[in-house]
């Protein structure tokens, strides 16, 4: 698959079809694969795809406004890019999608810490989102690189179990994850659907949140962003791989989309003639919950 | 140790608005305990409104008045606070930073003032400082201007300049206005048409950046040397002396090795303004 | 060479709690304990370095209360901090220059450097993202420490200031050699990246597309700058509260998009390159213009926990290729 990714690349490049390619290559520290840019057809050949590729893509590329640009996309990275044509972020026109279908990312900073190596890649290791993915092949593209693999729907076993708690157990949970946020926005600028040019919590006037990290500053961060994203997520893990504190940031995302699958039966980032669900509604709506 | 965070409090003595629609308004403050501290024209100190915040602006006053003078325009946050005062507020003042204008390399020479719009502040106190000192310099030759005449600046005592003929005075307004009786112009086009010479002489510049950007040229055309061009920066700023790393430009400091360099200093700096 | 029965020290340390608060690595942060028991050092670096203690993320500067009467406290318990590693401990000296200045000194700053004592522990086994022998320091680099301690397995080596030694008990002895051959084993283990010239060449880059480029992947978040000992860069925020309220400076990161962001909507760092350049030229040309170090110390944390694998060391080496 990664020589007709890189093929592909190759030949939308020399064709003048696309500016840019944006993909990943060979990171310079142990299980990490890096993003980069290829201007040049030759460079095609530093492409590659494995399972270390855990970064979202489709952050990158409202950066290029004034460049056609062709990006590797997977199930969630597609997804995105739908998501941020339905939002009016992007044109369709103005992404090349190669597409891929992907069978999910390892989590590296577990296995570095068990002294594992490329030799151990193991699905044991898979991100608890890789595993219960429900969109293993990309929902748009322009070239598929490799062969369809088999959908399962997406599941939620880990939320399921969280939701078993008591009301004090979830409150320790949360409160015992938030509270080694340092505030330093990875998470947000890791993500594609966080695009606002001023974030809620660098408006100063009205002053929505102080930029302290005491147990209030930082729960409400993490929540407020939580709910800025319910209907919009499209469980990519990128916040959670990009936190230098490891903070288990998709307790809360996956959560609010369970939710937003069992109340509206909708998934983010499927079609593009779609609107977003939180962004319009019907009569049909159920209201039960709402007391 | 002192502490440099620490503001003294500071009254308000007098509130006054400069333009029509009430968008710049001058303040007058003392300190309510102790006299005012010497500075050189051409240093800032930073305001305070305790619960809302600082900001940095420019004195207007001289060393040789009784009172500290700043005239604010009103945009964000603590410049709307600091529109609500009245005489009696009390608010907090920390200061002074900065370098100030080179006054000592002044002696004996031509001085050319350029400057447009609020940004004229720091001028008013390097102006009264030369009126007051005025037989150590020689000719002193004013251009100024601003879009309309009521955003013109301290017009009172733009007035009583004239008069004394201690100064070579050009106000323009950019577009003719009924009962204007003085230039009409920007203000690069006007300090063409004035010609100052470059003998002899330093210059010192201070305006908007669609201003400056227009003037440079000219005042490379006539030909001033760029150690003899002095221009004060503006940069968002927090602490006021160096230490919160948000002001530099290059490895200077904004609020602590300026706010004013001169253009041969800003040749060789990232030109990130 | 002095030294010390590691079990000894540890006592020594666990009796001075209380007159001082001692701080030490607790897993991946630098903690303060309640007793030796407590510490525990997982991998070589803690996540966190050890700046925290001495710039901390949240420091109230004064306070007010209802009738605007403000209230300074100064910070000035003594403290200990065992345990971090010479490049944190150096980076902390290189706070110095910025922060204990004639004029305008930071009386938080200095109050808490003068009464800490700082105690950093060799690196026997330095990581693969190490480079700290690049800045002509090393794994066991006593600069900025009052104490250094090299870990033989049943003995502390110790060096630094005589009286700190003295505190603990320490005595002469012959290491046979063991701390030479402990720093060279180390010093091997690290790349050495070639720095010769760096400042220079960085200047003659100034306006080019090279920035340009190598900004493209990063996405602009705060991980680098707060991970990083050597960084400061702080914001200053009023917190009003019911009865009064507080100044207080937090962390800030020159990385962030509205870091110099001005109220007219005017931003001369707008553009991503501009971001990145002011960091790589702070570190390696500004600071070093200014007061003869660095602004790294080669820790290699950015490179561990940057989200998109952006690697200094690739620049550093790309611009020291150039010719000047």
């Amino acid at each position: 698959m990664i020589e007709n990714i890189r093929r592909e690349a190759e030949k939308i490049l020399k064709e003048g079809v696309v500016d840019l390619v944006i993909g990943f290559e060979e990171g310079t520290i142990p299980l990490k694969s890096t993003p980069v840019f290829i201007e040049k057809p030759e460079e095609a050949q530093k492409l590659v795809w494995n399972s270390f590729c855990e970064n979202n893509l489709a952050v990158y590329i409202n950066r290029f406004k004034d460049k056609k640009v062709g990006i590797v996309a997977n199930g969630c990275c597609s997804r995105a890019i739908v998501n941020l044509i339905i939002e009016g972020q992007i044109k369709r026109e103005d992404v090349y999608i190669i597409g891929v279908p992907c069978e999910g990312m390892l989590d590296r900073r577990k296995m570095l810490r068990e002294g594992k190596t490329e030799k151990d890649v193991d699905e044991s290791y898979l991100y608890t989102n890789c595993r219960y993915c429900g969109h293993r092949n990309p929902v748009i593209y322009d070239y598929l690189a490799g062969e369809k693999l088999e959908e399962h729907s997406a599941q939620y076993p880990d939320i399921k179990e969280m939701e078993s708690l008591t009301e004090e157990e979830r409150w320790q949970k949360f409160s015992e994850e938030v509270n080694r946020c340092i505030r330093c926005y990875a998470c947000r600028q890791a993500c594609p659907m966080c695009y606002c040019e001023v974030c809620f919590v660098d408006v100063n006037n009205p002053k929505w949140l102080e930029g302290g990290v005491t147990e209030a500053d930082v729960g409400y961060w993490n929540l407020g962003r939580a709910y800025h994203l319910a209907g919009r997520c499209v469980d990519c893990g990128a916040c959670e791989r990009a936190c230098p504190m490891e903070i288990k940031i998709l307790n809360l995302t996956r959560k609010l989309n369970k939710d937003v699958k069992e109340l509206y039966n909708y998934e983010p980032g499927i079609d593009i003639n779609e609107k977003p669900v939180l962004g319009e509604f019907t009569y049909e709506d159920k209201e039960d919950f709402i007391r | 140790m002192n502490n440099p965070y620490l503001p003294i409090e500071a009254e308000v003595k007098m509130a006054r608005f400069e333009s029509d629609d009430h968008s710049l308004k001058t303040i007058d403050l003392t300190p309510v305990n102790g006299d005012i501290f010497d500075f050189i024209p051409g240093q800032f100190c930073e305001l305070s409104i305790l619960g809302k915040g600082e900001a940095p602006f420019g004195i207007a006053s001289s060393p040789y008045e009784d009172f500290f003078r700043f005239t604010i325009n009103r945009a964000g946050l603590v410049t709307t606070e600091l529109h609500h005062l009245e005489e009696g507020d009390k608010i907090g003042l920390r200061g002074p930073l900065g370098n100030g204008y080179p006054v000592h390399l002044f002696k004996k020479k031509n001085i050319v003032i350029v400057s447009g719009g609020f940004a004229f502040t720091t001028l008013r106190s390097l102006i009264k400082y030369l009126l007051k000192n005025r037989t150590e310099f020689d000719k002193i030759t004013l251009v100024y201007g601003s879009r309309r005449p009521d955003l013109l600046l301290y017009r009172d005592e733009l007035e009583e300049w004239e008069k004394s003929g201690n100064i070579e005075m050009y106000i323009t307004i950019d577009k003719e206005v009924q009962g204007w009786k003085k230039y009409v112009g920007f203000v690069p086009t006007v300090l063409k048409e004035v010609h100052p010479s470059p003998d002899n002489a330093y210059l010192v510049m201070c305006g908007p950046p669609a201003m400056v950007k227009f003037t440079i040229p000219v005042i490379e055309e006539l030909g001033f040397p760029p150690d003899k061009v002095f221009t004060s920066l503006e940069r968002r700023m927090k602490c006021g002396f160096g230490k919160c790393g948000r002001c530099n430009i290059g490895p200077y400091y904004v609020c602590k090795d300026g706010p004013v360099f001169s253009m041969e200093q800003l040749k060789n700096l990232p030109r990130e303004y | 060479m002095r030294q010390i029965d590691k079990e000894k020290f540890y006592k020594e340390l666990n009796s001075l709690i209380g007159e001082y608060t001692v701080y030490a690595p607790v897993g991946d942060r630098v903690k303060k304990i309640k007793d030796t028991k407590e510490i525990k050092f997982e991998g070589l670096l803690t996540r966190f370095p050890a700046k925290e203690h001495m710039l901390p993320q949240n420091e109230e500067l004064f306070r007010w209360n209802r009738d605007k009467k403000i209230e300074v406290k100064i910070p000035d318990t003594k403290a200990i901090i065992f345990g971090i590693r010479p490049c944190d401990a150096r980076a902390i000296a290189s706070l110095d220059p910025t922060f204990n200045t004639e004029k305008f000194p930071d009386p938080y700053y200095i109050n808490r450097r003068k009464n800490t004592i700082i105690i950093s522990i060799g690196c026997n086994n330095p990581d693969d993202t190490c480079f700290c022998t690049s800045f002509g320091s090393g794994p066991f680099d006593p600069t900025g420490s009052d104490l250094l301690v090299v870990d033989t397995g049943e003995k502390f080596l110790g060096i630094g200031k005589e009286k700190i030694l003295d505190m603990f008990g320490f005595e002469e002895g012959n290491d046979g050699g063991e701390f030479e051959a402990l720093k060279k084993k180390a010093e091997g283990k690290i790349e050495r990246i070639n720095l010769a010239g760096i400042k220079d060449k960085l200047d003659s880059l100034k306006e080019t597309d090279f920035f340009k480029k190598i900004s493209y992947k990063c996405i602009n978040c705060g991980a680098c700058t707060f991970l990083c000992p050597t960084c400061y860069c702080f914001d200053i925020e009023d917190m009003e509260r019911i009865d009064g309220g507080k100044r207080v400076r937090i962390w800030d990161s020159c990385m962030f998009t509205i870091y110099t962001q001005e109220t007219s909507g005017h931003n001369p760092r707008k553009q991503e390159e501009r971001r990145m350049r002011q960091r790589i030229m702070h570190k390696f040309s500004y600071y070093p213009f200014l007061y003869d170090i660095f602004g790294c110390v080669g820790c290699g944390r950015c490179i561990s926990y940057c989200p998109v694998n952006f690697d200094i060391r690739n620049v550093l080496k790309t611009i020291g290729g150039m010719d000047e």
